[in-house]
């Protein structure tokens, strides 16, 4: 009896440990890079300048590489999140542009900033109807909603980038709080929120239920379509918080801004070991998969690398990422087998 | 007639006509043969790679890779004919595209059956694998002198219609087209590979239980399409008489769209060339013809968007309402 607890507990520490394994090669792969960077460019990686830039750079990807990232917790994808985000950084920047000369600078953004907002709920909520309801798969109703999303900012917007918004709006993209960066700042709410919510609510809970099987998770009484549409509400809004910091930082908004994005969040969504089929995977895998992306960026832009050969190495790293993890899952396998094989032995 | 109304192809054949009938009269000038001449040639390089994603699609899986094969294909192909100044039959860069289409199609079916990994990701990874590499070693300039028997290729005029003042041409790059319907067509219709191609997209593990060998006929699928995209892609460059390494990239979208719009199911299992060749037509129709009723450019991405949703949403919809039949009536046998 006393044996057999203990094997259980040696069966509970293996769990844990492989569970832990995929987090472990990220933060592995992640100082790897890090390290690797800095000898390449020979120290001048780990100046302040540098760092500060890049602190500034990443967040707008890494929210919106969460806010793909629920949707592929839920076995679905959002390709539409540039759309989004580009989308209602036009409205803002319109709507602050219209409304500043009226009302004044300061509540004209934050009118702005809450139609940003509202842009993205919206948004989010037609595509969890479209997924939801209606019943298109993810992917189709999300690249439609994207050409939609595209399309009307062009149409707004003459295809034409809107300037023009006061000096002060560059609070949040450009300015500081206590020596942070603000889009760091964001991010590391976003980031908090996130992983109490995936985590420690009953949403979370719902969501990786749902995302795991979601036959099993309607026999035990989740509403599958609420939470599609609650996952892709929250997306979009993430998306939007992400089109504040671009427009914010650039001070001014473009349509067709930031096509490649798409691509780098799934990137960083699987690197961070989100499972593409639902159910699995983590925000703190995220976002160390979005600083490796963000230190090989650095690192690549000081040595004036062409941006066409990051692209190719954005492929490779989603490629090889994948083909690491089937070969990662594949040896943690193969350990749980041969220790429930010895397990079977000792008890014979 | 009850059949009829049951099909998918029924209601994309009625928005068609409806939509060319509003198009028609609002502009007289939809009727006239020179458009719609002008409107096959439009369609010739998008209905290449749609027949071969439908495919990949009705097997249950997706390819987003094709434009970028495509373009690698044609780019290096014309690069390589302008440097060694090439005269020969026009059927040599023809093979030389399909060929660099058909090995990087293969690696695509290669890495998804190997490592068992979902077909969207990978594709979107190769994509801008290829993409980037072909750029970072072949340079990003634009050939303007294609050899001289694929530009005299790209200018012969199979059909040429005059119709008022406009004249219309569509060039020999259709016959492909048509010569890649029929195959498709064939495969599908009277092959065990098409069987197969059905019953994997149906239910995997159904195939393989029955003897289908899933992994040969997955790479097979990925092949074909990169071997379509390769020819594709050569098409328009010699179309367009020149090579522009930036052109068709992003039209991965529309391509999806045809295939959708024309009832085949994204999940698999489901779809035929007829619905395909409607979905090409409404496409090719909504694209084109926007602009002669007055929509200007600025706004045609969004109507675009809107009609594909719309007729995707319409197939959606019915393929939900069949499938709540089935648990019903489970949920009553449970109960019982």
């Amino acid at each position: 009896m006393a044996n057999n607890t203990e094997q259980k507990k040696r069966v509970n520490f293996l769990k844990g440990f492989t569970e832990d394994a995929s987090l472990m090669r990220l933060f592995f792969i992640m100082v790897v890079a890090f390290i690797l960077m800095t000898i390449i460019t020979k120290g001048k990686f780990v100046t302040g300048a540098n760092i500060s830039s890049m602190a500034t750079q990443f967040p707008e990807i890494g929210i919106l590489a969460i806010a793909v990232s629920i949707t592929m917790l839920l076995g679905g994808i959002n390709l539409s999140v540039v759309g989004i985000a580009n989308l209602s950084g036009v409205f803002c920047c319109l709507t602050i542009i219209k409304l500043e000369p009226s009302i004044g600078t300061w509540p004209a953004i934050f009118i702005g900033l809450m139609v940003a907002l509202v842009c993205g709920l919206v948004c989010g909520f037609l595509n969890g109807l479209l997924i939801a309801y209606i019943g298109i798969p993810a992917m189709l109703a999300t690249l439609g909603s994207q050409e939609i999303f595209m399309g009307l900012g062009i149409g707004v917007t003459e295809g034409a980038a809107v300037f023009g918004t006061p000096d002060a709006f560059t609070f949040v993209g450009a300015g500081k709080f206590l020596g942070i960066p603000g889009p760091l700042v964001v991010f590391m709410i976003v980031v908090v929120i996130f992983t109490i919510l995936l985590q420690k609510k009953k949403y979370g809970m719902e969501l990786y239920l749902s995302g795991t099987s979601p036959k099993a998770a309607r026999f035990s009484g989740i509403k599958n379509q609420k939470v599609i549409i609650m996952t892709h509400v929250l997306s979009g809004v993430l998306s939007s918080v992400a089109g504040i910091i671009i427009a914010s930082r650039a001070n001014s908004a473009k349509a067709s801004y930031g096509s490649s994005y798409v691509l780098q969040c799934l990137i960083v969504a699987i690197l961070g070991g989100i499972n593409p089929n639902g159910g699995f995977g983590k925000v703190s895998g995220v976002v160390m998969a979005i600083l490796t992306l963000q230190f090989l960026s650095s690192g690549f832009n000081m040595l004036r690398v062409d941006s066409y050969f990051k692209t190719f190495i954005w492929g490779a790293l989603l490629v090889g990422a994948m083909i690491l993890n089937y070969y990662g899952d594949r040896i943690s396998e193969n350990r749980k087998r041969r220790n429930a094989e010895k397990a079977i032995e000792k008890e014979s | 007639m009850k059949k009829l109304l049951k099909r998918n192809e029924f209601y994309v054949a009625v928005t068609l006509v409806v939509m060319c009938l509003i198009i028609g009269l609002m502009n007289p000038v939809f009727f006239t043969l020179a458009n719609v001449v002008s409107l096959m040639k439009n369609g010739i390089i998008m209905g290449i790679m749609s027949f071969a994603l439908m495919l990949g699609i009705i097997a249950g899986g997706i390819d987003v890779s094709f434009p970028a094969i495509a373009v690698c294909a044609m780019y290096l192909t014309s690069k390589l004919m302008e440097s060694l100044e090439y005269s020969g039959p026009v059927i040599v860069p023809i093979l030389m595209a399909v060929a660099i289409g058909t090995v990087l199609g293969l690696l695509n079916g290669i890495i998804i059956t190997k490592f068992e990994l979902p077909a969207f990701i990978v594709t979107l990874g190769t994509s801008s694998l290829f993409y980037g590499l072909l750029i970072t070693l072949a340079g990003s300039k634009p050939v303007n002198r294609l050899c001289p028997s694929m530009e005299a290729f790209g200018k012969a005029q199979m059909i040429r219609v005059t119709s008022g003042s406009t004249t219309a041409t569509c060039t020999y790059t259709f016959l492909f087209l048509v010569a890649i319907l029929v195959i498709v067509h064939i495969i599908l219709k009277y092959t065990m590979l098409g069987r197969g191609i059905y019953a994997i997209g149906g239910d995997r593990v159904s195939a393989e239980r029955a003897g289908f060998n899933v992994k040969g006929i997955t790479i097979f699928v990925y092949t074909f399409i990169g071997m379509a995209a390769g020819l594709g892609g050569i098409c328009h460059a010699m179309q367009a008489r020149m090579c522009i390494p930036t052109d068709l990239m992003g039209s991965e979208m529309m391509c999806i769209a045809v295939v959708v719009l024309g009832g085949t199911s994204i999940s698999g299992g489901k779809g035929t060339v007829v619905g395909t060749l409607l979905g090409l037509m409404l496409i090719t129709v909504a694209q084109n013809s926007l602009i002669l009723i007055g929509i200007t450019s600025i706004w045609q991405q969004l109507v675009s968007g809107l009609i594909i949703l719309a007729g995707v949403s319409l197939s959606a919809y019915k393929e939900l309402k069949n499938s709540r039949k089935i648990p019903k009536i489970l949920d009553d046998e449970m109960e019982v």
